[in-house]
């Protein structure tokens, strides 16, 4: 037989229309197009919907980890309220991206085989379901930290929690230093103690502090001698010299559990809580208000304390 | 193992095409089985003109050749080659910058009583009755493309919603709405002088 002949018991229902298709499949030497173009095709486009998901996995992750850094952060050091923090603070980016990558999961599913099969509602919720739960297991896998510090550290204009929150505590005239301790240092020898003039602090702009300690715990003492980075809270009494009310670690340095975030979050609270109670015993005798303020006496009068709960 | 052709009018749709894969002269019995099918139809979508129609079906059926691999066979044959005439009669009027003016309704009386009465919407009673043929084609084509489809798979070609989904490639839900809505707009357009009962 010869290629497209047709045979008896169709040739007897042949009509024009199926001559000229015939004619031309021949004519042209037409062929169906190889299953793997479509398969191909069927594939990158679930791929573009698996990147979309991933991207929302990633949007979500970095979320994750900057809303529980938000849960615990000590905002009442930095802002008026959490209110205006968590303005300040939200991930906008990162929500838009997780919108966009989600709505562009609705055009791609539908270009699926049996993709138009599903509403739009359908598609959006699975594309978040599987954003969110990819999101939370990078989350815990603490990728929402890597990734933004990575861009943070890589992309200029992004606001990584950590740019802000160095932004935030690297503020002296607002009673905010973030730095280490510079001398003495642990492995001071003793004889040299006398030579040191004083417990010297570098700030993140590498400005040289002395200061004061005498309100602090002896586990705040233990946090500044650490040789790592820490957050101080206080107040600058003269140029150059700062008086510490509380030693924070540096958050930022790694995806530190929630439960060390909460705990931070904690000791934070009590130090600030144990100041205010200074303070309310003070004003409780108004006559014996004193002036000026003992150096003992100057953490209970930060600014701050009136935002304490 | 190709099969002899001369058995392949007892195939199914399915494995015809699959038979078309492996022998390329089975293809004829796709056409044989469809050619007036889809004449119809693509006159039902306002392809009236004869030699448009017989382009329009050449190019149906060639690109039913063309894309055989693509068949999925989760889905019934004749909703693949309906959408694949749907999409060439659609890409027809784009390219004619034209859209359908009227229906062919003439061929399809037995249509007119197309709906059973199940006493739920008034538009539903209209379609219990006798209507003149050329007061519904004049209806039909006021109606937006997207309800005109829904109703002419369902009632003319008489597809089941999910042949039809297949075909317009949209939710089984926005099939009944589609369907819902178009024959509430068709009962509004059909004034009840036009409607003998």
């Amino acid at each position: 037989m010869q290629p497209h002949e047709i045979s008896p018991d169709i040739a007897a229902k042949t009509t024009p229309t199926l001559s000229a298709i015939l004619a031309r499949i021949e004519s042209e030497q037409l062929q169906p197009t190889p299953r793997y173009t479509f398969l191909l095709r069927e594939w990158s486009v679930w791929g573009l919907w698996g990147l979309t998901v991933a991207v929302g996995a990633l949007a979500v992750a970095v979320t994750m980890y900057e809303a529980m850094s938000m849960q615990y952060a000590l905002y009442e050091a930095t802002h008026h309220n959490f209110g205006t923090f968590v303005v300040d603070a939200l991930p906008y980016v990162w929500v838009f991206i997780l919108l966009l990558m989600t709505l562009a999961a609705v055009p791609g599913i539908r270009h699926t085989k049996r993709g138009y099969r599903y509403g739009a509602v359908t598609i959006i919720g699975s594309s978040l379901l599987c954003s969110f739960g990819g999101g939370a297991f990078l989350h815990v896998l603490g990728m929402g930290y890597v990734l933004d510090t990575v861009l943070g550290q890589q992309i200029n204009r992004y606001q990584s929690m950590e740019k802000m929150e160095l932004a935030q505590w690297q503020s002296p005239e607002q009673g905010r230093l973030i730095g280490m301790l510079v001398a003495p240092r642990a492995d001071t020898p003793e004889t040299d103690l006398d030579v040191v003039p004083g417990l010297q602090f570098q700030d993140q702009s590498g400005v040289l502090w002395l200061i004061t300690d005498s309100e602090l715990t002896a586990r705040e003492m233990a946090l500044l001698s650490s040789e790592r980075r820490v957050r101080l809270l206080g107040t600058s009494t003269s140029p150059g010299n700062f008086h510490i009310c509380g030693v924070f670690p540096w958050m930022y340095d790694h995806a530190m559990p929630w439960a060390d975030m909460k705990q931070q979050r904690e000791q934070f609270e009590s130090r600030m809580r144990a100041h205010k109670q200074m303070m309310q015993d003070t004003l409780r005798t108004p006559d014996s208000y004193p002036s000026p303020i003992p150096t003992n006496q100057l953490c209970a009068h930060l600014e701050m304390m009136g935002r304490m709960r | 193992m190709l099969e002899p052709l001369t058995q392949v009018h007892t195939l199914s749709d399915a494995d015809v095409a699959a038979a078309t894969l492996r022998d390329s002269r089975a293809f004829a019995e796709v056409v044989v089985r469809y050619e007036e099918k889809l004449t119809r139809y693509i006159r039902r979508l306002g392809v009236r003109n004869v030699e448009d129609g017989e382009d329009v079906l050449q190019e149906i059926f060639i690109k039913v050749y063309k894309n055989l691999n693509a068949y999925d066979s989760s889905l019934a044959f004749s909703s693949w080659i309906y959408r694949i005439a749907h999409n060439e009669a659609i890409s027809f009027y784009r390219k004619q910058a034209v859209r359908p003016e009227g229906h062919q309704l003439t061929d399809s009386t037995d249509v007119l009583t197309w709906l059973p009465d199940d006493g739920m919407a008034p538009a539903d009673r209209l379609f219990d009755v006798t209507v003149n043929a050329q007061v519904v084609q004049g209806a039909l084509a006021t109606l937006d493309p997207k309800y005109r489809d829904a109703l002419i798979l369902r009632y003319f070609e008489h597809k089941e919603y999910d042949e039809i989904s297949d075909i317009l490639k949209i939710p089984i839900g926005s099939v009944g709405t589609l369907i819902h809505r178009g024959k509430q707009q068709l009962g509004q357009h059909i004034s009840p002088q036009h409607v003998a009962i």
